[in-house]
């Protein structure tokens, strides 16, 4: 095996389990977030010879971005809603699991542009400047997305976070 | 932990999620033909020539060529294959309408994830671009006709013109078969318009088609358009599809 290909399946089993989660993230669906990595990854692999000593995980992030935003791109099929699904009561906060479940679920619940940039920026960690790269939109369409998409997920950036108590199920807020 | 830090913390852990196991083989498979594709579609061209493709001013041929008597919409460049760029499957030529919104042009290509099955995967896509490389293409519209039959005579993928977030963009399609004119009627003013067209070949000599679009006023209502039809050099009705 050459010394690039060596590289790139490195790359690749390092990566793929990432952007897996970033697709399905974006997606809410497992069979196409694997086809959508699987995809990405092949793109990078048939660019390798250029991208391997640039960033090629920005741009498996990049090729995978933009295989899954066409659908945001059609404006017929975008069903934003401003109705999140109900936040968990008191005693289900404590499980971990539960608050994953529910974060997941209202991601899912947000218009596919909100739901880009708050994978782009809090999964993959990208700046504001690069997700509008990414995305083709103003640095303040982005802020302003995010900051809509945060608040309708109940977070706010940068919040103290509330005193812990334990109880008696484990953890709480 | 911050609100902030559990939204990372449930991305990065998604529950009823559990990534699949990396093909490999057939992800360094599928990788090779589509650099071997590339190659075999760029030829002699030198790598700063891929790299400084634009459309704009391109005086580059167009592979394969326009076929005989095809007026040709806008300049159009080479684009035989994205390998080498972030968009994925472009194929064939790049259409330049000449229309520009908030700085981008308007432009129309092919994109297909296997050139050698045209006929399930020709997809076409309305774009638009700032700079002109593959790199800069930004996804409008994407237009397929469901399932196989994509290469058969007749019109395929026609998306209507419409507004999107102020922007106008064209009635635009593909048809397949030798057309020397299409056109349409204005359903407001009754006025029978013809359509710009290109012509676009992939890699096998049957793999043939010409993308047009109609006429549009950038920042107003698109006009409705009906009675989409072709015809022959000599004035004769031709097979719509369907």
């Amino acid at each position: 095996m050459a010394r690039g290909d060596e590289d790139f399946v490195a790359f690749a089993q390092a990566s793929s389990a990432r952007l897996q989660r970033a697709a399905y993230l974006l997606t809410g669906d497992q069979h196409q977030a694997e086809e959508a990595a699987q995809a990405a990854l092949v793109r990078v692999y048939a660019a390798w010879g250029r991208v391997r000593r640039k960033d090629p995980y920005a741009y498996a992030r990049t090729v995978l971005t933009n295989l899954l935003t066409d659908q945001w791109r059609r404006p017929m099929r975008e069903y934003p809603t401003e109705i999140m699904p109900e936040r968990q009561a008191p005693q289900d906060v404590a499980d971990v699991v539960s608050k994953r479940r529910w974060l997941i679920g209202a991601l899912q619940a947000l218009s596919p542009r909100e739901r880009a940039v708050i994978v782009l920026r809090h999964f993959f960690d990208a700046s504001e400047a690069e997700v509008a790269r990414e995305l083709d939109l103003s640095a303040g369409t982005v802020k302003s997305l995010n900051s809509r998409a945060l608040a309708k997920l109940r977070i706010t950036a940068g919040l103290v976070p509330p005193a812990r108590t334990e109880t008696e199920a484990g953890v709480g807020l | 932990m911050t609100q902030l830090e559990d939204l990372k913390d449930a991305m990065h852990s998604p529950p009823d999620f559990e990534p699949a196991p990396l093909d490999l083989a057939h992800v360094m498979a599928a990788g090779g033909r589509m650099r071997r594709r590339r190659r075999v579609a760029v030829g002699g061209a030198s790598a700063l020539t891929v790299a400084a493709l634009l459309i704009g001013g391109s005086q580059l041929a167009v592979l394969g060529g326009p076929a005989a008597g095809l007026p040709v919409a806008g300049t159009s460049a080479p684009v035989p294959s994205a390998d080498n760029s972030s968009a994925p499957g472009v194929l064939g030529v790049v259409v330049e309408t000449g229309q520009r919104a908030d700085g981008r042009q308007w432009i129309l290509y092919v994109e297909t994830n296997d050139p050698d099955d045209l006929d399930r995967t020709f997809t076409l896509v309305l774009g638009r671009t700032r700079t002109g490389t593959i790199d800069d293409f930004r996804r409008e519209i994407v237009s397929s006709d469901p399932g196989a039959g994509r290469m058969a005579p007749g019109f395929h993928a026609v998306q209507a013109g419409r507004l999107i977030e102020g922007r106008t963009t064209p009635t635009f399609g593909y048809y397949v078969g030798d057309a020397a004119k299409i056109t349409a009627r204005d359903a407001a003013t009754g006025q029978v318009v013809e359509a710009h067209r290109t012509a676009w070949t992939g890699f096998g000599a049957s793999d043939k088609a010409q993308i047009f679009w109609f006429d549009f006023a950038q920042g107003r209502p698109p006009a409705e358009l009906t009675g989409l039809a072709a015809y022959d050099k000599h004035g004769t009705e031709l097979h719509t599809g369907g």
